[in-house]
């Protein structure tokens, strides 16, 4: 299945090599450096499958965590989209926190990074925000249809 | 007997001119009495024209501490009387007259009170010239005692300056263990101090420090043997005499000065009030050095802590740029295998790029993990945890998955305080225990001991866990090189006891090692309790 991808990534190899990894699969990828650009394309996003995230995305900053306070507004705003972070130097403190307070799918770490189970995940993760989106989509199709039936007065409780 | 340049000449004049005004005689005398030699000497004199009186009857006087009279035709009549202060014989008053003048009975008992009170003056400036002399050695050593803060040098030095001042041979300082109640020696002299006499301590009430420490007074000891209270650590010491070190308002024990001698009855109460001034002093100097020491521990303390703070700093944003740039190494090199496979190129060629792309990754991923193994240590590990080190041990046990064939001795402290520390601390307690079943190798039979207790001391409680293994152990030479970061081991990259002891020293702790080659290895870990 192909996704819509978004990469955040400071370092340009990492964005590239990333970028055209994944297009290779057949994804449709967009990739930016910065927090801001991150933030303008979700805000005319809404069908995005999946962002990965760096944590930093200052290499000069040691404490920035930009990274993470996307996932948090992902995790709050965009309900359909999985976030996958990877990270250059990450703590299991981190990873935890990723994991269990902002539901992220999945962490990679830069210094063992496994390609092939990197595609594994990305590929989960766009079908099951894939999934997701279209059992919402069922759910609301029953809704509303079961509200034409009671109009029609066909309704199994109003017999 | 009081020197004659101590003795105030005009006093003694005017108690000379006073005898003479008094019974109204043409000349009069004041002779100094030295008891130790025999002697007499002219301190002051009235009318005597140098004329010198008949010595051998002035010593008689002192001698028979009665007064003499020498009326002789032909001669001066003579009245001597003796001065004494408490049946010592500090001189003799003497008064003449022409020969038709006879002395009776009544004019030395008129005599006598001025005497007397010449000598109870000269008693005063003795002792006034002593206390002075005691004062300035009390100074002296006042001065000496604060020229040092360093603790050891504090304390010896009171113990060599208090056995001066009272002339013993052999002494004793001990201190109060606040935690455990003895009193623990910290300096001593003179001869046979073996490490068993060193090492016994004195429970509070027990031998005569321990009841000095108890009563929190003076202890004059006469005689050694025959004291009831005495402990005898040492058989040729005859008498002694102990002070305690009090301070506060409350007088609060901080420890016991005792200090003793070969000869029978070698102290009196003056030695025990000199002591006494000195444990003041001493007290004073003890708690310069400890509060010196304290402020100089906790600098130490915290020097280290910024060290590794900035250590840790530096090696995480290293860590993270190195993680970074060589990560993409394996990652791309792992990308263009990919590729490859759909390739159709020669088999030559297609060898030769993968031998190529094996060097790269097998390269960048070396890289990696020295800069893991480097930055180990220094990771931020999370918030402290607390432990129970007995539980702790048991889970880097199980962890470890020790073969059946090791026997695991655990002797552990019951009640220990908890622990605060990173949870990488299992790690730590795995990577010995791996460390001692690896040292073990080829021993018929492997017994791996664990041992912890609570350890008190100056810088508060400690925990001691000892991992101890009866394989080979580590021969001298490498045991110079064991903590060096690089250093040649079979498996891994030599980062093992280096990162074990950076990581304990960055929780404020220590790691030592022990080996005796052919006999095992034990490694003690002292970590602060939380």
């Amino acid at each position: 299945m192909r996704g819509k991808i978004l990469i955040v990534e400071d370092f340009a190899d990492w964005r590239d090599l990333l970028q055209g990894l994944l297009q290779r699969e057949g994804h449709e990828v967009e990739a930016v450096a910065t927090l801001q650009e991150a933030r303008a394309y979700l805000q005319e996003t809404t069908d995005l499958d999946l962002a990965i995230l760096d944590i930093r995305l200052v290499e000069t900053e040691e404490d920035n965590e930009d990274g993470m306070r996307l996932l948090a507004e992902i995790d709050a705003q965009q309900p359909f989209t999985r976030v996958i972070m990877i990270t250059g130097h990450g703590t299991m403190e981190v990873q935890r926190r990723a994991f269990r307070s902002f539901h992220a799918f999945d962490f990679f770490r830069k210094e063992e990074f496994d390609s092939e189970e990197f595609r594994r995940a990305v590929q989960e993760a766009v079908e099951d925000a894939a999934r997701e989106r279209q059992a919402w989509k069922d759910q609301n199709y029953i809704r509303s249809r079961r509200y034409e039936l009671w109009q029609q007065g066909k309704s199994p409780y109003n017999p | 007997m009081a020197e004659l340049q101590t003795v105030d000449r005009a006093f003694l004049e005017n108690a000379v001119q006073q005898a003479a005004l008094l019974l109204r005689t043409a000349a009069s005398a004041f002779y100094l009495y030295d008891a130790d030699r025999n002697r007499l000497q002219l301190a002051a004199s009235r009318g005597l024209d140098g004329a010198t009186c008949d010595e051998a009857l002035l010593l008689r006087v002192c001698r028979s501490r009665q007064p003499i009279i020498r009326n002789r035709r032909g001669e001066w009549s003579i009245l001597a009387v003796p001065a004494t202060w408490r049946d010592r014989v500090q001189g003799v008053l003497v008064v003449a007259d022409g020969a038709e003048r006879t002395f009776g009975r009544r004019e030395a008992e008129m005599l006598q009170p001025l005497a007397d009170l010449v000598a109870a003056a000269l008693h005063q400036a003795e002792r006034l010239m002593r206390m002075t002399a005691q004062f300035r050695a009390l100074h002296d050593i006042d001065v000496a005692l604060t020229s040092s803060l360093q603790l050891d040098r504090v304390l010896n030095l009171i113990l060599e300056k208090a056995c001066d001042l009272v002339g013993a041979e052999h002494g004793s300082l001990r201190l109060l263990d606040p935690a455990g109640g003895d009193l623990v020696l910290k300096a001593y002299l003179g001869e046979g101090w073996t490490p068993e006499v060193r090492a016994y301590t004195f429970p509070i009430g027990h031998g005569i420090t321990g009841w000095v420490a108890q009563h929190r007074r003076p202890y004059l000891c006469r005689d050694a043997h025959a004291d009831p209270q005495n402990v005898v650590l040492f058989e040729e010491m005859q008498s002694g005499v102990a002070v305690p070190l009090l301070t506060g308002p409350e007088g609060e024990l901080l420890g016991v000065l005792l200090l003793e001698s070969t000869r029978p009855a070698a102290f009196d109460e003056r030695d025990v009030e000199l002591l006494e001034a000195l444990a003041q002093e001493a007290v004073i100097a003890i708690q310069n050095a400890t509060q010196h020491q304290a402020l100089q521990d906790e600098h130490e303390r915290r020097v280290a802590a910024e060290k590794w703070t900035v250590m840790g700093q530096a090696a995480t944003a290293l860590a993270h740029r190195i993680n970074n740039l060589i990560g993409i190494v394996p990652a791309s090199a792992a990308e263009i295998r990919r590729s490859l496979a759909r390739l159709d190129i020669p088999d030559a060629e297609r060898a030769w790029i993968e031998a190529n792309l094996d060097r790269i990754e097998r390269n960048g991923r070396f890289v990696l993990k020295l800069a893991d193994g480097l930055f180990r240590p220094f990771q931020e590990t999370g918030p402290r945890v607390r432990f129970n080190v007995n539980r702790l041990l048991n889970e880097a046990l199980q962890a470890a998955n020790l073969p059946a064939e090791v026997e695991v001795v655990r002797e552990f402290g019951q009640d220990l305080p908890p622990l605060e520390s990173s949870s990488l601390l299992v790690d730590i307690f795995l990577e010995l225990i791996t460390n001692a079943r690896k040292a073990m190798e080829g021993r018929e039979h492997k017994r791996l001991t664990l041992r912890t207790r609570a350890e008190n001391d100056e810088n508060g409680l400690w925990l001691v866990v000892e991992i101890g293994d009866n394989g080979m152990g580590i021969p001298p030479e490498q045991m110079a090189h064991l903590w060096d970061m690089f250093k040649q081991s079979a498996t891994g990259l030599g980062f093992g006891l280096w990162w074990v002891r950076t990581f304990i020293e960055r929780q404020g702790g220590t790691i030592r090692c022990e080996s005796r080659p052919g006999e095992g290895t034990t490694f003690t870990v002292r970590l602060p309790a939380a």
